[in-house]
C-alpha cells in the first residue's frame, strides 16, 4: 500500500480543501471518501498536517531549484501556481500559524535567493559570510512581502510587479556587492 | 499545558541539546549545574547528589557506560525521541497530570498502561497463559487509539504491549505510533516477526522498543518455544543493534532456569547482543494449568536478589526484577497504581498475573474502569505489606487477593478457563509462608537490620 496510498491521501485532501478549511476537516471524514481505514490513513501520517507537509515537499521537489539566470521566471511560475489554486492555498494557511508557513516558505525561497546572490557575487570580491548574510536578508524579504499577498487575496498585481522585484533585486546585490568589496579591499 | 509544563519542556530541551553536542564533555558538566540549583540545605539531597556524581565522573562506572551507550548505540532521532517521550512527557509532564487526577478523582491514576493488541500469536510454546486465550480476540485500532487517547487526558504516556504477540498486528502498531508521537511504546515480544522491514519503521516512527523474551540461551529457548526460536531472535537482535534501534529483553524466571538465566555469564551476554534493559519476572502459578513447582524456592528468590543487586554496580544494563524491587516503587504498582492490564478482549485487569475484573473498556470509559470496585479495592489496599520484598496480593499476601474478589465480585477474566481466586491463592499460601522469613530477615539487612533477630555474619562485622 506503500506509496500509492499516501499520494492518494494527499489527492484527496487536495480535493477537500478546495471545499472547506484544513481545520475544518477530520481524518474519518478523509479516509471515508478516500475509501481506506484510519489504521492505512495513521500508518503513513500522524495527522492531516502531516499530509500538508508531505504535499509541500512534493511541490517543492517538483519546484527544484532553476538556473539562477532564470530566477525572475521560476518565482513567477511559483506565485502563479499559488494563485491557481487560491482556495486551496487559503484553506491551509488559515490553520497554520504564520511562524509555520514562514518557515516553509523559507525552505523554497532562500535556494532560489542564494543562488541568484552568487551570481552576482561572481564580480565581486566578497566573502561566503556576506554572501550568506544577504541571501538571508533577502529571502526574509521575499517571504514577507509573499506572505503579506497571501492574507490579502493573493492579488494578480502583485505577479505583475515582479519585474519590479527583479529590478530591484538586482540594483541591491549589485550596489552592495560594489561596497562590500571595497570594504574587504582596505 | 500548565505553565510550569512548559517551563519544564524548555528547560529539558535546552539540557538535552547541551548533553547531545557533546556527551563526554558535557554529562559530568551536569552536575555543576544541579549542585548549584540544589544549594546545601536539609532538602538537597547530598548523598543522592554525591552517588551520581561518583557515576557520571568516572568514565568506567557500569550506569556511565549505559548511559554513554545511548549516544554511541542509539540512532540520534530515536534517542532524541525517547528522551522528549519517555523521560520528559512519560514522566516529568506526565507526573504533573496524573497527580492532578489523583486528586480530583480520588482513585489510582497509573504510569504505564499494558495492553493486548490480539490473543494471537505465531508460536506455541509450553506453558504459556497468552496461548491458551486461544487467536480469536483483538482489540481494534480505534479501540487502542481510544484508550490512547483517554489515557493521554490522565497524564499516561507510556503504553506497553504484551499479549498475545502483539507483532502480528505490525501495521497497527505502526500506525498507533505514528497517530501518538508524544508517547513511547514498549512492546514485550518473541521476536520472530521483526525484519528489515519492521525495523525501518521503526526508524520511521522513532517511538518503538521491543522487550524480547528469551529463556537463556539456545537449548531453553528453543526447548520452550520450539526449535529454530533462538536463532530468529538472534537475527531479530543483530538488525536492530545494526540500526541502532534501543532494546532491552524480558525473562521469566522458575526453579528449573534460574540458576542458568541468572548467571554472570548470560548476562555478559545480554549486554553483547544489545540489550538496553532487562526485566525479570518471576514465575506465576496463574491459570488452571499453571505448574506450581515452577515457582522458586526461598534460597534461589534470595539468589536472584543478590545477584540483581550485584550486577547493579557492575553491568551496563538496566536491571529490574519485577518480584523483588518493590522497595523503589512503594510495593504493587498494579490496580492502576502504576499500571493495569487490558486484555484482548477489552476486559480490564488489575496486574497482567491478575485476571479478577469487574470492568471492560468496551463499557466504560477508562477512568470509570479506575474507579471500579475491584480497582479501588487495590487503591485502598495497597501497599499490601509493609515489606516491599512480599508486595503482591496474590503471591506473598493470597488472603488479600481472596479477600478483594470476594467483597467486589470480580470475576475470572480468563477466556479459555476461568479459575477461582480460591483455586489459584491456594497454590500461593505454602510457598508464601515459606518465603515469609527470607523476606523479613532481607528486609531488615536493606534497612540497617532494624527488627532483625536472626543470627548473621554480615551485622557483626558491622558492629
Amino acid at each position: 500500500m506503500a506509496k500509492s496510498t499516501k499520494n492518494q491521501i494527499m489527492t484527496t485532501l487536495a480535493e477537500l480543501l478546495r471545499e472547506k478549511r484544513l481545520d475544518d476537516i477530520t481524518v474519518t471524514e478523509l479516509v471515508e471518501k478516500c475509501g481506506i481505514s484510519r489504521q492505512a490513513f495513521y500508518y503513513h501520517f500522524s495527522d492531516l498536517y502531516g499530509v500538508v507537509d508531505y504535499g509541500v515537499q512534493q511541490l517543492l521537489d517538483e519546484l527544484g531549484v532553476d538556473q539562477p539566470e532564470e530566477w525572475r521566471a521560476s518565482l513567477e511560475r511559483t506565485l502563479t501556481l499559488l494563485r491557481e489554486n487560491r482556495t486551496l492555498v487559503l484553506n491551509v494557511y488559515r490553520a497554520y500559524e504564520r511562524s509555520y508557513v514562514e518557515h516553509d516558505l523559507r525552505r523554497w525561497a532562500m535556494p532560489l535567493v542564494e543562488a541568484r546572490t552568487r551570481l552576482a557575487a561572481q564580480k565581486y570580491r566578497v566573502t561566503e559570510d556576506q554572501v550568506i548574510f544577504m541571501s538571508e536578508l533577502l529571502t526574509q524579504g521575499l517571504v514577507s512581502t509573499v506572505l503579506s499577498w497571501v492574507e490579502r487575496g493573493m492579488p494578480s498585481s502583485v505577479i505583475e510587479r515582479m519585474d519590479d522585484f527583479d529590478i530591484l533585486v538586482e540594483g541591491c546585490l549589485d550596489y552592495t556587492m560594489e561596497r562590500l568589496a571595497q570594504k574587504n579591499k582596505k | 499545558m500548565t505553565m510550569m509544563n512548559s517551563v519544564k519542556r524548555a528547560g529539558f530541551r535546552a539540557l538535552y541539546g547541551y548533553l547531545d553536542k557533546d556527551p563526554d564533555a558535557n554529562i559530568p558538566k551536569l552536575m555543576d549545574w544541579v549542585d548549584r540549583f540544589a544549594g546545601d540545605g536539609p532538602n538537597s539531597f547530598p548523598a543522592q547528589r554525591a552517588a551520581f556524581r561518583k557515576v557520571i565522573e568516572n568514565p568506567d562506572n557500569n550506569w556511565y557506560r549505559l548511559i554513554r551507550s545511548m549516544w554511541t548505540d542509539i540512532d540520534g532521532e530515536v534517542r532524541k525521541t525517547f528522551f522528549e517521550n519517555f523521560m520528559l512527557n512519560g514522566n516529568l509532564i506526565g507526573w504533573t497530570i496524573q497527580e492532578e487526577a489523583r486528586e480530583r478523582y480520588g482513585c489510582n491514576i497509573p504510569w504505564a498502561i499494558l495492553l493486548d493488541p490480539t490473543s494471537a500469536c505465531n508460536l506455541h510454546c509450553t506453558g504459556c497463559w497468552a496461548a491458551e486465550y486461544g487467536n480469536r480476540l483483538n482489540l481494534t485500532f480505534d479501540e487502542i487509539d481510544s484508550i490512547i487517547t483517554q489515557g493521554k487526558k490522565l497524564g499516561v504516556y507510556i503504553y506497553i504491549y504484551t499479549g498475545g504477540e502483539p507483532m502480528v498486528r505490525k501495521d497497527d502498531l505502526i500506525a498507533l505510533c505514528n497517530k501518538h508521537s508524544d508517547c513511547e511504546f514498549l512492546c514485550f515480544t518473541n521476536a520472530t516477526l521483526i525484519d528489515e522491514d519492521f525495523a525501518d519503521q521503526m526508524l520511521r516512527v522513532k517511538n518503538f522498543v521491543p522487550a524480547i523474551s528469551v529463556e537463556g540461551f539456545e537449548e531453553a529457548t528453543d526447548g520452550r518455544r520450539g526449535a529454530g526460536v533462538f536463532q530468529k531472535v538472534r537475527k531479530a537482535m543483530e538488525i536492530l543493534k545494526a540500526k541502532k534501534l534501543p532494546f532491552g529483553t524480558s525473562c521469566c524466571y522458575t526453579s528449573a532456569n534460574l540458576d542458568s538465566i541468572s548467571s554472570e555469564e548470560f548476562v555478559d551476554q545480554l549486554v553483547e547482543w544489545g540489550a538496553k534493559f532487562t526485566w525479570y519476572f518471576h514465575y506465576m502459578p496463574v491459570g488452571n494449568d499453571a505448574v506450581p513447582g515452577l515457582m522458586p524456592n526461598p534460597e534461589q528468590r534470595e539468589q536472584m536478589y543478590h545477584r540483581i543487586r550485584a550486577y547493579r554496580k557492575s553491568k551496563p544494563l538496566f536491571l529490574i526484577d519485577f518480584q523483588n524491587d518493590g522497595e523503589y516503587v512503594g510495593g504493587c504498582i498494579a490496580g492502576g497504581r502504576r499500571y493495569l492490564h487490558i486484555n484482548a478482549n477489552g476486559d480490564v485487569d488489575p496486574c497482567v498475573f491478575v485476571h479478577y475484573s469487574d470492568s471492560n473498556i468496551r463499557e466504560k470509559s477508562l477512568l470509570d474502569c479506575l474507579r471500579s470496585p475491584m480497582f479501588m479495592a487495590y487503591h485502598d489496599g495497597q501497599p499490601f505489606n509493609e515489606n516491599h520484598l512480599k508486595p503482591c496480593p496474590m503471591l506473598e499476601n493470597p488472603e488479600k487477593l481472596r479477600e478483594m474478589v470476594a467483597r467486589t465480585g470480580a470475576a475470572s477474566t480468563d477466556l479459555q478457563s476461568p479459575e477461582t481466586a480460591e483455586h489459584l491463592c491456594a497454590k500461593c499460601d505454602g510457598y508464601a509462608a515459606a518465603w515469609d522469613g527470607t523476606a523479613e530477615r532481607l528486609w531488615a539487612c536493606g534497612r540497617g537490620c532494624a527488627g532483625c533477630a536472626q543470627p548473621c555474619p554480615e551485622r557483626k562485622a558491622a558492629s
